[in-house]
Order: structure tokens, then C-alpha cells, then sequence
């Protein structure tokens, strides 16, 4: 059993197998040979882990961003980003962290915020010199603080397993996800003083207006997305359908770059991507299935009760675990497998569950951009065209700062709480 | 450190036109001269199909948003078709990635070897895909079955079940079959190098 | 050994006791010979992956309110009849009646599942953001409900627009006022703290849930009949040991709302008196639309009347 879920798919992994039929073959092999439940479980499993509405934001915001890129909203932004931070040293990549923060607050998916900010920056940050590695690690690491602003789904799955208050959940992410911004925005800035990244023409007020003026379309898209979202006209999944709608009319009738035929080329290509990410998280199903059934989980919540620990070593081991745990599986598993059996421990070392939650939910975010196994990764992959290898070096430096981030978040319970507490 | 071009990487981002992923530079595809215009005409009109998905859930969805808030009119089951409809997609879609060579794999090994020693190790993912995804395309068809003959149908449309579970079926096994075709061309690509790494 | 897999979409509330029960119920009777295993908090999949593990087999026991397998199999839909029942007394009187209770137990053999468990659940009752003491405040409310005939139909006819969603999307719009009402059981409403988005539910007495145990009946046959009759036995035990628990948590979730601010509104009697007759009236409408379904209906509405408290 270890060697078919384990060895034999890390051994394949490394040979470039695909990540889905790692899965795949993996619960085959268990289904098979070592499990007694009815195979035809795995179809079950698989459909269940596709059957679910908040997956449809992924093609919404996938398409969306792709549209931003034909459309010409991107460009777009791009210069007005960059006449409003001109002389700011890294002003592009503190841009992409900033615009990262800004989607955020629209989204809950972090890969769609990804493949929106990839497509977007990614070409104008190695453009300006920041290289391929710091640039493809920079926009698949500041993809997460996504997950730590509201709206989360990780913050729903967790309130839902953990009979927390998602409204509490959601408040208290806003600052640990503005302070993870900030730390990421001071080590772009540093890295851009550093390597010398050219920085732009100084700030020129009729030049900044005439841009705001090509740009308001642009500029209008967020603004649009984010009121229809607060202003109760729309959740975050339709928001991500009215953005493409929105971007597809710009893209047509206002900068009138796009034709029909090229509106239906880049759904395409969307639908194309959105098959590699949702494939992965269809067949991680079965995995994460197979070790909720064998009761892994369990154990490992059972060797954690059994080392005695105090709160703030409990807490550091959950993060080490989440760490690791984040390495390999997806978030949506890992909250929803280990939820249940760490909030009994939670409660009995008196640490406040949703503070806990919002720990919970750093890791997760972290674990969408740590090698091997990182949805940001793949998207980003697929997105950028940066190969795997590449990105698992450029995302190092982000791992760190984040961790440091998640250290603060863990230790300091009121920079979540302050905000929980007010709603 | 080596960003070499792999057959791994996602087709979309390289390809402006999904029809028509370009091969790996200096591939052989250009030694590819058999007629193959039914499967290029299936092809061409499964992405067109996904696409049109695609834009119609984007509708759908508008419209259930729009209705729902500006109208205080609710189209019950929208978002159950929406879903459905994704997992349609999201399972042809598989087998146009897969023909396309464009699953998400971690490139480590594969990007730094020849191309004997990649048509080797392709040929055993392929192998794997195929042995794996029939088995368990077997088992969808066994649950498919057991859904029909259960007539399940889902909560808002009432729709049968049957339908959108067999978008896993359609998946699993299409994938399987191309991989199985792939494999072939593998063995050809292990004997022969330069024949090899053609599209399906 | 065999393993018997107890699903559930909830944690620590009466059905999740249910499963607690019968567990400990099973072992006093064979021991090792069966390994009960308990699955809370859907770890096992989202609902309707649930109810088609149990019915084809890769789950051997899922607890659930009937409103999700009625398609599984539309004969659940008798117990959502809206204005059905009029207290948990009346609840427990019914279904645990012994003959009744057998009839229950083997109602959807057809479709592969038995029933070995069937408890009290809560009173469905209706979350709203402005106060709704009368019928009259409740027109115009956009409230979720489940995308269920038995619950859409009764709330158009009080004016309530039905809106269902998923429930990952039931706190944002409520907060967004995409909704703003929600129709649902109150240990549920205590257990996502709905207080801190809205105060105030209204109780229409609307339908009480009940909870059924369902196991694969292909899975129950091959057990030895040993096996088999200590199943049924301490379905039964654990089902009479959690009716005064369910009993009492609807009290203490009633409470924890309140103390969270929030409030509990009666509407008033002749209004609530003409309401549920309504609903009777609409629910017996919609499940005597197929045939089979009206068969059971019939015979439970018999048992139903005969039961009424006075
Ligand atoms: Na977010
Ligand atoms: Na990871």
C-alpha cells in the first residue's frame, strides 16, 4: 500500500508522468488489490471531486484572464500601473503583488488569480529585467495571498468542517493578507534595488491622466467586478462570468482588437487549461479518498496527541505537517481531510478556532506554490510556458518570506482576531 | 539550468492557434505526410465544441446572475446545469490534452534527456495512462449502469444522472484509447527517433 | 472482520450521535466481528456522492435527511410534507410506531438500501435578516432553499422567492443581500453561526426533519444473519437513545441563538393554523403525483393522523 501510494507515484513523478495519471494508476492499484471497497468507487470519487459549484469560478477567471490579454485590458493596465509607479525601484513587481491583493478581493481561487496576473505582468516583468525565475516565482507566489484575502473557498471548507463562522473567518484574513502582501512588496523592492531593474520615466501628471483615460475600460473591469460582488449583485463565480462578458465586449467594441472568431480561439485555449488543473483535482480526489479511508489523518492526529506538546509547539508542528502536507496534496483535500482531526486538539490547548483557521489557510496558500505538488505551479506552468524546474527555484525566495509571514500570523492570534472580533 | 522546450509543456500557451499545437522545435512532425483528415476535422471540432461550452456557460451564468438579482426571478437548476456542463468539458477537454501531449508533469528528467531515452519513458506513461484510465473507465461503465438502472436524476432538473456521469466514462476511456494509440508511436519513436512525437 | 463504513455530511449534531450510537450498540453485541468506522463532516464526498455510495455499494451506511435521496428515490419525499407533523413528540410517535417502524425499514429495498435508523432531526424554520413575525413581512424575502419541489412550491404560495444555492454560497449572498433569508433546521444555523450575519428566524413550523440510516442492502445481505440482526437491533437502540439527545440539542441550539443576540418569532396562531393547512394541501399535491409515492403517502398521513397529540 505505501509502495503504490507513495514510492511507486514519486518514483513516476520524477520520470514525467503526468500528474494526473499519477492518481490515477495509484488508486487503480489500491482499488484493485488492496482496498475492499467496490471499485467502481473511483468513478464516484472523481465525479464528486468535479461535482462542485465553486470549481466554476476556475474556467471563469482562467477565461477571463485570457481575455484580458486579447482584449487589450491588460496592456492597458500595464501602463497605467506603470505611469502611476514609475519611480517606485520594482514599481511592475510591487504592482503585480498589489494587483495580486486586488484580485484577491474578488476571488477565492488563487490559480485563476494566477493565470489572470500571469498573463497580464508576467511578459512586462522579464521585459523589464527581473529575469524568468524571480518573475515566474513572483507571480505564482503573490497568486496565494488570493486565498488569504477574502472571499476564500479554503475559508468556507474550513468553516464548514470546523463549524466556524465563515463571515469571522473571512474579517479576520483581511490583515494577515495585507501583511503577507507587505513583507512580499519589501523583498520585491530590495531584489529590484539589487539587480538594477530599470525604472521607469518619473511621474508626469498629464501623462498619467492621458493614460487613465486609454485605460478607464481597463480600470473599470475591477471596480465593476468588485461592486457587483459588494454591492450584492453577484458571488464571486457569477462576478467571474460577468468579467469575461465584460472583457469580451471591451475586447470587441471598445479597444476592437478581438473578433468573434478570436473570442471563440481564446475560450478555447480557456477550456484547454481549465481541463489541465481540473483533471489533477478530479484524480487527487481519489488520492486524498484513499487516505481518509485508511485513516492516515487519524494517525497522524494521533501521534500529535501523543507527543504531549504545548500550544505553541502544537501549533508549530501543525505548521511543519501543513508544510509538508501542502507539498503534495491540494488545499481543498488537506483542509478538508485534516480539519476534523485537528480541532479537537485545537480546542483542547485553548488556541481561538478561527485564528486557527486563518493558520490553517496561510499553509494551504503556501502550499499552492511549493514544489513538487502546487496548483499555482501548474497554472503557472501552463499560463507563462515557464517549465516546472524554473519555477520551483523562482518560487524559493517567496517560500521564505511567506513562511516568515505565516510565523507572524501564528504567534500573533490578535492580527486575525482584531478584525474577527469586530464583525 | 536548462529552460528547454519540452514536449510537456502545455500546448495552449505555446499554440496561438489550439488547432494546431506546433511541435517541439526541430521535431519531426513535418515528416508526417499521411492523410489524416477525419481525425484532424474530429479534433478541430471538439476544441470548437469546448469553447462554445465555454462561452454559453459564461451566458448562462450572466443570465442567472442578472435574473436572479436585477429581475427577483429565479431559474431553478441553472447552476446545476452549469456544473454539468463543466464536467462535459472539463472530460472532452481530456482528451484533447492528452492527444495534445499536454498534461501538467514535472519536467525534471524529461526535459534533459534525449529523444530515444523521452520516446522510452513517454511510451511507459502512455502505457500507464492506458492500462490505468481503461480499468477505470470499466468501473464508470459498471456505475453508469448502476446509476441508469437506478434512474437517479438530479435534484434541481430532474435531469437523469446517467448523463452527466458519463462524461467520467467518455474521459477515462477516450483517454485510454489514445494513449494506447500514442504508445504505439512511442515504440516508434524508441526504435526510430526521428519518426517520433507526432500528434494523435 | 468486516468494515462498515457510517457516513455523514454533519458533525456533532444528533445524526452524528446516531452513528455514535449504534456504534457503541453493534460492539456490545458482536464485538470485534464488525469495525465501525465513522466518517463526519462529508470526509466522504458531498451529499449525492454519499447517497449513491450507499445505494450502489462503495459506502456501506450514510445518515441523511430524507430531502437528499429522494432521487434516490422519490417515497422519501413523504416525510418533507410541509405541515406534517406538529411536534418532535409526534415525530418520534410515527415513525417509531414498531410496525411502522418495520414497514420503514425495508420501504426501498427496490432501490438497494435498507433503512436501519430513523430519528428526529430538528424543525425546519426560517432565517431572515429584517425581523418577520407575520406572513405579510415574509413577501418578497428571496430565502435558499433546497432545490426541492416540497420546499420551493410552499414558499411561493406565502410569497417567499425560492432561491437555491449551493452552500458554500449561502453566507456571502447573505451578507451581499443576493439573498436574504434561509430556509434550514436551527442546529444547523447555530453550527455555521448564522447570527452573525442574521438575527432574526422565524418559526413556521414548517416540516420537521427526519434523519434515516441507510445501509446497501447488497452489503447487508452477504453479512451472516448473526450480523444482520444485530445490525437491525442496534439501529433500533441507538435510534430511541438519540430521540431525547436531538430533543434536547434543538433546545440548546435555540438557546445558543439567543444568547448570540439573536431572536425567535412566532407568527401568529390563526395565521400559522391557515399556513399549514396550505401547506398539507400543496406537499400532498406534489407527492401524489406519482403513484408509488402516494401509496406510502397515504399510509403514513393515516398513521400520522392517528398519532396527533390531542
Ligand atoms: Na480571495
Ligand atoms: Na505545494
Amino acid at each position: 500500500m505505501t509502495f503504490t501510494l507513495a514510492l511507486l507515484p514519486i518514483v513516476l513523478l520524477f520520470l514525467g508522468m503526468p500528474i494526473f495519471a499519477l492518481f490515477i494508476f495509484g488508486a487503480a492499484l489500491s482499488f484493485a488489490f488492496f482496498l475492499s471497497v467496490p471499485p467502481v468507487a473511483m468513478h464516484q470519487i472523481m465525479f464528486g471531486g468535479l461535482e462542485n459549484y465553486a470549481l466554476l469560478a476556475v474556467p471563469f477567471f482562467i477565461f477571463a484572464g485570457e481575455l484580458m490579454g486579447g482584449s487589450g485590458i491588460a496592456q492597458r493596465l500595464i501602463v497605467w500601473v506603470l505611469a502611476l509607479l514609475g519611480r517606485v525601484p520594482g514599481g511592475l513587481g510591487v504592482a503585480t503583488i498589489g494587483a495580486c491583493t486586488l484580485i484577491g478581493a474578488i476571488s477565492g481561487v488563487s490559480t485563476a488569480t494566477v493565470a489572470v496576473i500571469g498573463k497580464a505582468l508576467y511578459p512586462g516583468l522579464v521585459k523589464e529585467g527581473y529575469g524568468q525565475r524571480f518573475s515566474a516565482g513572483l507571480v505564482s507566489s503573490s497568486g496565494s495571498i488570493d486565498i488569504v484575502i477574502p472571499p476564500s473557498i479554503a475559508m468556507i471548507l474550513y468553516g464548514a468542517s470546523a463549524e466556524q463562522s465563515i463571515p469571522k473567518l473571512f474579517a479576520a484574513g483581511i490583515l494577515p493578507g495585507i501583511l503577507i502582501a507587505a513583507l512580499m512588496a519589501g523583498y520585491v523592492v530590495v531584489t529590484a534595488m539589487r539587480v538594477g531593474v530599470a525604472t521607469g520615466r518619473g511621474f508626469d501628471l498629464g501623462y498619467f491622466l492621458r493614460t487613465t483615460r486609454d485605460a478607464a475600460p481597463a480600470l473599470l473591469m475591477p471596480v465593476f467586478v468588485l461592486s457587483s460582488i459588494y454591492l450584492g449583485l453577484a458571488s464571486p463565480t457569477e462576478a467571474g462570468g460577468f468579467a469575461c462578458l465584460y472583457a469580451i465586449l471591451v475586447g470587441r467594441y471598445v479597444y476592437r482588437l478581438m473578433s468573434w472568431e478570436e473570442v471563440l480561439d481564446c475560450a478555447v485555449r480557456s477550456a484547454m487549461l481549465t481541463t489541465q488543473i481540473l483533471v489533477i483535482v478530479a484524480s487527487a480526489a481519489l488520492f486524498s479518498w484513499i487516505l481518509t479511508v485508511n485513516g492516515i489523518p487519524q494517525a497522524l492526529t494521533a501521534w500529535l496527541q501523543s507527543l504531549e506538546l504545548h500550544p505553541w509547539s502544537f501549533l508549530m508542528a501543525v505548521n511543519i505537517i501543513l508544510l509538508i502536507v501542502g507539498c503534495f496534496l491540494d488545499p481543498t483535500s488537506a483542509i478538508l481531510v485534516l480539519t476534523p482531526l485537528f480541532i479537537p486538539l485545537v480546542k483542547a490547548f485553548g488556541i481561538d478556532p478561527i485564528h486557527f483557521g486563518i493558520v490553517m489557510t496561510v499553509n494551504v496558500a503556501i502550499g499552492m506554490f511549493t514544489p513538487p505538488f502546487g496548483l499555482n505551479l501548474f497554472v503557472a506552468q501552463t499560463v507563462l510556458g515557464v517549465p516546472l524546474e524554473t519555477l520551483y527555484r523562482g518560487v524559493l525566495p517567496f517560500a521564505v518570506v511567506q513562511i516568515f509571514a505565516l510565523l507572524i500570523i501564528t504567534y500573533w492570534p490578535e492580527l486575525s482576531l482584531f478584525l474577527a472580533n469586530a464583525v | 539550468m536548462r529552460a528547454q522546450p519540452s514536449r510537456w509543456r502545455p500546448a495552449p500557451s505555446r499554440a496561438r492557434s489550439p488547432a494546431r499545437p506546433d511541435r517541439r522545435r526541430g521535431g519531426g512532425s513535418m515528416q508526417d505526410e499521411r492523410p489524416k483528415g477525419l481525425l484532424n476535422g474530429v479534433s478541430q471540432a471538439a476544441r470548437t465544441l469546448l469553447g462554445l461550452i465555454l462561452l454559453a456557460m459564461v451566458l448562462l451564468n450572466v443570465v442567472n446572475a442578472v435574473s436572479r438579482y436585477a429581475l427577483s426571478y429565479v431559474v431553478i437548476g441553472i447552476d446545476e446545469l452549469l456544473v454539468f456542463a463543466m464536467i462535459w468539458m472539463v472530460m472532452i477537454g481530456m482528451l484533447l490534452v492528452t492527444a495534445d501531449r499536454s498534461h501538467i508533469a514535472l519536467e525534471i528528467v524529461t526535459g534533459r534527456v534525449g529523444p530515444r531515452t523521452r520516446s522510452g519513458l513517454a511510451l511507459l506513461h502512455h502505457v500507464v495512462i492506458a492500462i490505468s484510465c481503461a480499468y477505470a473507465a470499466w468501473q464508470s461503465v459498471k456505475f453508469v449502469m448502476r446509476v441508469i438502472a437506478i434512474q437517479q436524476t438530479s435534484m434541481a432538473l430532474e435531469l437523469p444522472m446517467a448523463i452527466p456521469h458519463a462524461a467520467i466514462t467518455v474521459g477515462l476511456g477516450g483517454t485510454a484509447l489514445i494513449s494506447a494509440v500514442l504508445a504505439v508511436r512511442d515504440v516508434r519513436g524508441v526504435v526510430s527517433p526521428r519518426l517520433a512525437e507526432q500528434p494523435a | 472482520q468486516v468494515v462498515m463504513k457510517l457516513a455523514n455530511a454533519t458533525i456533532n449534531d444528533v445524526q452524528h450521535e446516531w452513528q455514535k450510537l449504534f456504534a457503541e450498540a453493534l460492539k456490545k453485541r458482536v464485538g470485534d466481528k464488525v469495525k465501525t468506522e465513522i466518517y463526519p463532516a462529508s470526509q466522504l464526498g458531498a451529499i449525492p456522492r454519499m447517497a449513491e455510495g450507499v445505494a450502489l455499494g462503495t459506502i456501506e451506511s450514510f445518515i441523511t435527511p430524507t430531502s437528499f435521496v429522494t432521487n434516490i428515490d422519490p417515497k422519501f419525499q413523504i416525510f418533507d410534507v410541509p405541515g406534517l407533523f406538529d411536534s418532535p413528540e409526534h415525530v418520534h410517535a410515527v415513525i417509531h410506531d414498531p410496525a411502522y417502524r418495520d414497514h420503514l425499514e425495508t420501504m426501498f429495498l427496490s432501490r438497494g438500501i435498507r433503512v436501519i435508523g430513523a430519528i428526529y432531526n430538528s424543525p425546519t424554520v426560517i432565517l431572515t435578516k429584517k425581523p418577520a413575525p407575520t406572513l405579510a413581512d415574509l413577501k418578497g424575502v428571496k430565502a435558499r432553499t433546497f432545490a426541492s419541489p416540497l420546499q420551493i412550491e410552499p414558499m411561493k404560495a406565502i410569497g417567499v422567492t425560492p432561491v437555491p444555492l449551493a452552500l458554500t454560497e449561502v453566507i456571502p449572498q447573505l451578507q451581499s443581500g443576493g439573498i436574504d433569508g434561509v430556509l434550514a433546521g436551527m442546529p444547523i444555523l447555530t453550527a455555521f453561526k448564522y447570527y452573525d450575519v442574521a438575527k432574526y428566524v422565524t418559526d413556521l413550523n414548517f416540516a420537521h426533519i427526519v434523519s434515516v440510516n441507510l445501509v446497501n442492502e447488497q452489503w447487508f445481505q452477504s453479512q451472516p444473519k448473526d450480523i444482520q440482526e444485530a445490525i437491525r437491533a442496534a439501529g433500533r437502540e441507538a435510534e430511541q437513545q438519540a430521540y431525547p439527545w436531538g430533543v434536547e440539542n434543538v433546545k440548546k441550539s435555540n438557546e445558543l441563538w439567543k444568547a448570540n443576540k439573536g431572536e425567535i418569532l412566532e407568527l401568529p396562531p390563526a395565521e400559522k393554523a391557515s399556513m399549514m393547512k396550505s401547506f398539507v394541501e400543496i406537499g400532498t399535491k406534489i407527492v401524489e403525483q406519482n403513484p408509488a409515492v402516494k401509496t406510502e403517502f397515504v399510509k403514513l398521513k393515516a398513521l400520522v393522523d392517528a398519532k396527533r397529540p390531542k
